[in-house]
């Protein structure tokens, strides 16, 4: 009984271990068992985010549903079984019962690998996300995170494919509002890696996660926020999702598929917001380490996966509560604030980090503690400084309505933070 | 293992490929694409050079790094003036934007 | 003569090389640049097979999704997308060029003694080593703080290109 416990606290390693026994019994070279383990390895971890989201999109409307107040998903009556739990099956038949549709004037190989492309990188981050202590993980890179960073750079390639290739005005302009949006936002996401990344001295996952004794949201709450707020316009939600604003174009650039390969995308969107919760929970709250984890190791998947969760779930409330930004707010939300305020967190956290040992700092709680006051100073000193912004932008906007500046001027004025269109639609 | 000659000889086909598109190009953007694959060969010359002839593998690779940046500059400004070629002339053909010549 | 590693190896070289060539002779400018992005990516699995991860991290990052993305992007701005491309007056002359430039390297690259194996095993983590590298002051500060100024002077250009007249 105890041997039972002891093979299932550790079970995906134990399980490594036994079958390559086996295989080794049944004379099977080590190279080849080394193959096929690794093929079981690779189905596992593609089995991870396939199974989460299958939970994920019930979760999701069940939210979204009692946030709008609508019947669907939340009444339970229905042939969609108790809680509605089998909506997603008659998402799933409704999808694979559609019919694929072509347009006439499309680019057809590129129509066809961009479904394709969009899943092949939502999951091929999945390789370097570590699960457990070790033998949890796909691969230990030592590149890890910026592996992870490469990848999701790759999500906005099928955009431009599918924008393109549809050949339809509405997945075209979604497909310049993806692309401007997610390389701007490149830049404050790589800026708020680097933090951790400095003070765990290693890019790879495993490392960030090791040296995480106190979770580094204590230590580094702005650029947890500032990574969060990017991530959110790198997978496109709501506050942040003009490449497939709804209202206005449509489905943005993936107006024109149907069927199976809409569901493609449609998968690869929600396996990407579980996978920013998971990137999030390495980087700032912890990883898989909670209690027990050490006794038990297969508990680490569950608390990775519960946080990340958590994540989502604030993902979730953000799309069912928050409203679309436009995308010249959008891209100066970006460029006005989030990379100024990036780019002053980092050097004042390495210079900071850097003289602790100085002044006698040298407990990990410490430490902790000093970064998250640095941290408190910067954020009071951004607050201030957008709080003076808006003050000027306003005393400008008052003599503006005093002395009755002619349109074309006008927008000068405003640009430092508010657009110049809604202070002239304010003054007209 | 790969003889280091092989990745020289492919470094050099696609310098070479690159070369081809510089010359026999009209379009300023696939000129500058093939430019960009041109970098690449010899990007991934330094890379192998690394690996194969230097023991810690340090002053290829920062010179590859050097390389990327220099890349990814040349990029910005040349689609930048593409753009901008275009704006005004409403052509990106190279023997179309001719107005210099006698 | 042919064991897995160079079977490997020919394929990776024979997706960068037949996409290169695919792209300089694409009827599509859209198309060509993604027969690059393929080559690219044969490239970036080739840095993987010299062991240079991090390589490939910035192959994938900055060459895929930085510089042809903005090919892409300025491709789909110059509405060039659907025109038939058109060569220059002689492309033969061109591919005359261009092969004698590569036998000639060639006949260069057999001339000489080259080793058929690495040296030593590949070093693990040297990462550390090559950033401290790129800031000392008898390595590569210098010309590290250039590119530093180039890249600013290059947004400050960018930005002021852009600016509409």
């Amino acid at each position: 009984m105890l041997e039972i416990l002891r093979f299932l606290s550790d079970f995906f390693v134990n399980a490594g271990a036994l079958l390559q026994q086996w295989f080794h019994q049944w004379g099977l070279s080590a190279a080849w068992s080394r193959v096929v383990l690794d093929i079981a390895g690779s189905l596992i971890i593609v089995a991870v985010p396939f199974t989460a989201i299958f939970f994920l999109i019930w979760v999701t409307r069940k939210v979204i549903a009692r946030i709008q107040d609508r019947l669907g998903p939340n009444n339970s009556g229905t042939w969609a079984g108790p809680f509605a739990l089998f909506q997603t099956v008659a998402d799933a038949i409704k999808i694979l019962t559609k019919e694929f549709i072509v347009p006439i004037g499309a680019d057809k190989s590129i129509f066809f690998i961009a479904p394709i492309f969009v899943l092949l990188a939502a999951l091929a981050i999945w390789v370097v996300v570590p699960f457990g202590p070790s033998g949890m993980q796909g691969a230990d890179l030592s590149i890890g995170i910026f592996y992870v960073v490469s990848i999701s750079s790759l999500a906005l390639f099928s955009i431009v494919m599918a924008g393109w290739s549809s050949r339809n005005k509405y997945a075209i302009i979604g497909a310049f509002r993806g692309v401007s949006q997610i390389v701007s936002y490149e830049i404050p996401q790589v800026l708020a890696i680097l933090p951790p990344v400095m003070l765990t001295g290693s890019l790879s996952m495993q490392d960030i996660v090791m040296a995480q004794d106190i979770p580094y949201i204590v230590s580094l709450p702005v650029p947890a926020f500032i990574f969060l707020l990017a991530v959110l316009a790198e997978i496109g939600r709501l506050p942040l999702e003009q490449a497939e604003a709804d209202a206005e174009i449509v489905a943005g650039y993936f107006t024109e598929y149907s069927g199976m390969m809409f569901g493609a995308f449609y998968l690869a969107e929600f396996i990407n917001n579980f996978a920013a919760g998971v990137i999030f929970a390495t980087l700032f709250l912890g990883g898989w380490r909670g209690p027990f984890v050490e006794q038990i190791p297969v508990l680490g998947a569950f608390w990775l996966l519960l946080k990340a969760f958590l994540v989502f779930l604030i993902f979730c409330f953000f799309w069912g509560a928050m409203p679309r930004l436009r995308i010249d707010h959008i891209l100066s939300l970006n460029w006005k604030f989030l990379v100024p305020l990036a780019l002053v967190t980092l050097p004042v956290l390495a210079l900071s980090n850097k003289l602790l040992p100085y002044i006698g700092v040298t407990s990990p709680w410490g430490q902790a503690l000093c970064l998250l006051g640095v941290n408190i100073a910067v954020a009071a000193g951004a607050a201030w400084s957008l709080t003076w912004v808006d003050d000027y932008v306003n005393r400008q906007s008052e003599e503006l309505h005093m002395t009755f500046v002619m349109p074309s001027v006008a927008p000068e004025f405003g640009d430092l933070l508010v657009d110049g269109d809604d202070l002239l639609q304010e003054s007209s | 293992m790969i003889p280091l000659s092989w990745y020289l000889m492919l470094a050099a086909a696609l310098f070479c490929v690159g070369l081809y598109g510089m010359l026999a190009e009209r379009h300023l953007i696939t000129m500058l694409m093939s430019l960009e694959l041109m970098l690449n060969a010899v990007i991934l010359n330094m890379v192998a050079f690394a690996r194969y002839l230097e023991p810690q593998a340090l002053h290829g690779k920062t010179f590859a790094l050097f390389i990327y940046a220099l890349a990814a500059a040349d990029a910005v400004l040349g689609l930048a003036l593409t753009v901008l070629v275009w704006r005004n002339r409403d052509t990106v053909a190279i023997d179309k934007i001719n107005t210099l010549k006698g | 003569m042919f064991t897995v590693p160079r079977l490997l190896f020919l394929c990776f070289a024979f997706i960068a090389l037949g996409s290169a060539v695919r792209m300089v002779v694409a009827h599509q400018v859209f198309h060509a640049a993604f027969w690059l992005i393929l080559s690219f990516f044969g490239i970036a699995a080739l840095y993987v097979m010299l062991e240079a991860p991090f390589m490939t991290g910035l192959q994938l990052f900055l060459y895929i999704g930085g510089v042809a993305v903005l090919n892409i992007m300025a491709i789909m701005v110059t509405r060039q997308m659907m025109h038939p491309r058109r060569t220059a007056n002689d492309p033969l002359t061109a591919a005359l060029m261009a092969f004698s430039t590569f036998s000639f390297i060639l006949w260069m690259i057999l001339q000489l003694p080259f080793p058929n194996e690495p040296q030593v095993p590949a070093p693990v983590g040297n990462l550390p080593v090559i950033g401290e590298l790129l800031v000392d002051v008898n390595g590569y500060a210098l010309p590290f703080e250039l590119v530093s100024l180039l890249l600013f002077v290059v947004l400050l250009s960018v930005l002021y290109l852009a600016k509409e007249r």
